[in-house]
């Protein structure tokens, strides 16, 4: 074989393997010579920050693919603790809040936990269809994402004036979660201050202690791990629950972001979540994946999402053009390891 | 055998599946500071008795001792705690992982609560060096060679600082320089007191390494004897219960009119065969020999059309034939066993009806629904003629035996009623008293016009069975042999002319 | 040394065959390996395709989108 058929081989895998960062660029070249605005320091903040939630949720379900598994029950239970954090943060001389009673506003630390609980409570449920009934993640974080919705849809709907969406928040939560420190000419948003600490501390727990080396040997072969003495229900316990409080976080974040919770909330956003992760290279063959990766598959998709946006792309050729790139990624994916059988 | 103490006694132990008795008062006395070698065919139980000793399967009755001390584990990670430890036959390794994760998995070592990857490391090395591995602890354990894998797996074993280890066929994947690396680990573990229980085919390796041989048959002990009186006859007349004189059964089959003609046949796809060319006549029965990478396969798969070919023509009985896809074969008179019978040969959760009529599902159709009289019969057809052990036609294929299964899945094919047989390596993985009942169906088959085309590693196979044998070489054919002027020799030089 | 070569091939499908029936073992016994990947008989061709396919349909969704922008 001649070197230069050799040569356009290597090629062609690169281009394959990477196809994805490839549209990424020619994507980010059209919109800069299209609207030149694009490029500021402004909009960076703006992808940023949008990109932190998604991105404190995608650390948690990176952990769940890790296994071999997936969460679709994600999106809901951010909804559910969305709205636990908003409605215990209303702003006190909001007439129609939802809970009259409280006439000076809670420790902004108290829904936090609360919702950090409620979420736990949530991926406990998952982890004992998992672990325990030995259900494949993906029927029972099906359940568990039509549990959490009900319960979502329950408590919005009991509110004194019937239905309305958690709104008028306390103005400290609002300032804590969408300000930014000013360095020089650029805003570094808090939010990307608070995904960048959860990272650190996701990657210490994956890289440095004995739950992240177990979650990767259950997940690339559960029959090892087993026989040599890894507690299997155990860790799955333990990385669910880091799950569940990730996506408290991520909820109490995301209702001081968007600043009005309703049954709406959360919807889909597993879906952002899990293509961020499989486009970082957490692979659905398990076993595998680094934190980093999950961070640079969230940030694309975010980049992505925000072009076609700027771009003015019709809102439902993105949901297409969205679910596209689930496929494009998983396609990529699979290649990468169909070539080991 | 008073005064002796046993490191481990395994009385009476009972195991029951659905349908299978595995294990029927089998029992197993281990010394400190010995080999004890763990001998029988495949399905003889040796497997399903360590996995009760390993706390995996729980015996339905009977006892463990260790050290005198009854000793019930409830699972793999008590056993390892409790001093014995075993290497498995498939490689237990989170391969994305590194050796020394894998190494220490379950047991990591740590710093202030958090994992300390330095002393893994240097633990991990320390054990290599002391066994002479030479393996890059932080090397992924994936990109390792089996063999390599292999050894590390065996350090694990012994970094448990076991009384008892457990080698269940460690050689299989190991050159001869590192059977004697190995060999040389047990000496030294032997000597230190450690009991060892080596389970393998190998005989000559058994009877150099061993000091004991307990042989199992049908789930029952059938003897336990000291390896310096042992020779590889007494082994197999014990593991079999017979004596093997006749090997190959007399060939009854004479060869007649060409049945089929392949000229210049190349596979499109690399790697594959390449400008194949040969006939095969009918009551003929055609070896292929050749080395790993010959491509033997590919040939078979060419000819059947389940991989594409590129150039060359195949004619069956005078007449043009393209095979293009499976379904076609079939219907001009093909039949194929592949390779791997767990792998794509048997419907493994399904039953022995399922696996017997699939190929011919077609013929079962009476305005559009199965006739279930038609399959039952054809079912018992395959049980009868191919003498299948089973209890029922529902009985699940897994429960039956390698040779069984292999049995069952010639039956599916020959109730297509072919004329060609392409079988490839029929009879892998299956025990010595089954293979020879493989053969003789193989050579009825030929005797009744059948032309059988037979890929095989094992030489003595082919030189036993062949009319004619033909061998490839690197994707070619480097001969043809007459049976008569064939020899192991011959085979050999041919085999490696494009190698 | 062509017998280790038919040693090697022997050692080569044993491990394979191993390997298939642990994973069936592992299946029937409800362990937790649900391996979506396992099971896929598509060549490398054909995901190849189906990238291209997507990068393509993403391109034309792309342009369509700001060409029809509302």
């Amino acid at each position: 074989m001649s070197t230069l058929s050799v040569g356009n081989e290597k090629w062609k895998e690169w281009l394959l393997n990477y196809s994805l960062y490839v549209i990424l660029g020619v994507l980010i070249i059209a919109v800069v010579v299209m609207e030149p605005t694009f490029l500021s320091f402004d909009n960076l903040s703006k992808i940023m920050a949008q990109a932190s939630t998604r991105g404190i949720l995608a650390l948690g379900v990176a952990g769940m693919i890790v296994y071999t598994g997936t969460d679709l029950s994600a999106g809901r239970i951010l909804g559910c603790c969305a709205a636990i954090s908003a409605s215990l943060l209303q702003s006190v001389t909001y007439a129609s809040r939802m809970y009259p009673g409280i006439t000076e506003p809670l420790p902004l630390a108290l829904p936090l936990l609360l919702a950090m609980a409620v979420g736990m409570m949530f991926c406990c449920l998952n982890a004992f269809g998992f672990a325990v009934l030995k259900m494949h993640p993906f029927i029972i974080s099906l359940g568990t994402q039509l549990i959490a919705y009900g319960a979502l849809c329950l408590y919005i709907d009991s509110q004194a004036g019937g239905a309305q969406p958690l709104a008028s928040l306390d103005p400290r939560y609002i300032s804590v979660v969408n300000g930014s420190f000013d360095i020089g000419f650029m805003k570094l948003p808090y939010l990307v201050v608070y995904l960048a600490i959860c990272s650190a501390v996701m990657w210490v727990i994956w890289n440095k202690t004995t739950i992240g080396k177990n979650m990767f040997a259950i997940g690339g072969n559960p029959e090892a791990a087993a026989v040599s003495g890894v507690n299997v229900v155990r860790n799955i316990f333990q990385v669910y629950l880091i799950a569940g409080m990730l996506y408290g976080i991520a909820a109490f974040l995301e209702a001081g972001r968007v600043q009005s919770v309703t049954t709406a909330t959360g919807l889909n956003y597993d879906l952002d979540a899990i293509s961020g992760c499989v486009i970082g290279g957490v692979s659905f063959t398990g076993g595998v994946g680094t934190i980093p990766g999950v961070l640079v598959g969230v940030i694309i998709l975010q980049v992505i999402n925000y072009s076609l946006y700027y771009l003015g792309v019709n809102a439902y050729f993105q949901y297409i053009i969205k679910g596209l790139i689930i496929i494009m990624a998983v396609a990529i994916d699979v290649r990468k390891y169909i070539s080991k059988k | 055998m008073s005064g002796e103490s046993y490191l481990l006694e395994m009385k009476g132990l009972d195991k029951s599946f659905p349908g299978v008795k595995a294990l029927d008062q089998a029992c197993l006395r281990l010394k400190a500071g010995t080999v004890h070698a763990l001998m029988g065919e495949n399905g003889a139980g040796k497997s399903t008795l360590m996995k009760c000793l390993f706390g995996i399967y729980k015996p339905d009755a009977g006892e463990i001792l260790i050290s005198g001390k009854a000793s019930r584990f409830s699972g793999p990670k008590e056993a390892m705690e409790g001093g014995v430890s075993m290497v498995h036959q498939e490689l237990n390794q989170v391969l994305m992982r590194s050796v020394m994760e894998n190494l220490w998995l379950g047991r990591f070592p740590k710093r202030y609560g958090f994992v300390s990857h330095r002393e893994m490391a240097a633990r991990t090395k320390a054990i290599f060096d002391d066994l002479g591995i030479d393996v890059n602890p932080r090397s992924i354990i994936g990109k390792l060679s089996v063999s390599q894998r292999q050894m590390v797996e065996i350090a694990k074993a012994v970094s448990y600082n076991a009384k008892i280890l457990v080698l269940d066929e460690p050689t299989s994947s190991l050159t001869n320089e590192e059977v004697e690396h190995l060999f040389e680990i047990i000496k030294k573990l032997r000597d230190g007191g450690v009991g060892i229980i080596y389970i393998s085919h190998r005989m000559e390796e058994i009877l150099r390494i061993s000091d004991e041989v307990t042989i199992m048959r049908d789930g029952k002990w059938i003897a336990t004897e000291p390896a310096h009186g042992l020779t590889v006859d007494k082994i197999i007349k014990m593991m079999v219960g017979r004596d093997l004189t006749q090997r190959f059964p007399p060939k009854t089959n004479v060869p007649g009119e060409p049945l089929l003609s392949v000229k210049e046949l190349s596979g499109a796809y690399q790697p594959t065969c390449r400008d194949v060319s040969f006939e095969l006549r009918k009551g003929e029965i055609l070896g292929v020999a050749g080395l790993v990478g010959s491509r033997r396969t590919e040939l078979l798969e060419t000819i059947f059309g389940i991989a594409r070919h590129a150039s060359g023509t195949i004619s069956k009985n005078g007449a043009p034939t393209n095979n293009r896809n499976s379904s076609e074969a079939i219907r001009n008179g093909f039949a194929m066993l592949t390779e791997e019978r767990r792998a794509n040969g048997i419907f493994g959760r399904l039953d022995i009806t399922f696996n017997s009529v699939i190929a011919n599902i077609n013929h079962y159709k009476k305005y559009g629904f199965l006739s279930g009289r038609q399959m039952r019969r054809d079912t018992q057809w395959v049980i009868d003629s191919l003498k299948v052990k089973t209890p029922s036609h529902r009985t699940h294929i897994r429960n039956l035996s390698g040779g069984n299964q292999q049995k069952v899945i010639l039956g599916r094919w020959l109730l297509t009623s072919p004329d060609v047989l392409l079988l490839d390596e029929p009879t892998r993985g299956i025990d010595v008293g089954a293979k020879a009942e493989i053969y003789q169906l193989i050579i009825n088959l030929a005797a009744e016009g059948k032309g059988i085309i037979v890929v095989s590693s094992e030489m003595p196979e082919l030189l036993g069975i062949s009319d004619r044998i033909i061998v490839m070489s690197g994707g070619q054919m480097a001969g043809i042999l007459d049976i008569a002027d064939a020899s192991q020799e011959e085979i050999m030089r041919l085999a490696a002319r494009y190698a | 040394m062509p017998e280790d070569e038919l040693r090697r091939k022997e050692a080569e499908l044993d491990a394979r065959e191993r390997d298939v029936a642990r994973r069936e073992d592992a299946v029937r016994g409800g362990s937790l390996r649900h391996n979506l990947y396992e099971r896929i008989t598509l060549s490398k061709r054909a995901v190849d395709a189906i990238i291209a396919i997507c990068a393509l349909l993403i391109a034309a969704f792309t342009i369509a989108g700001v060409l029809y922008g509302s």
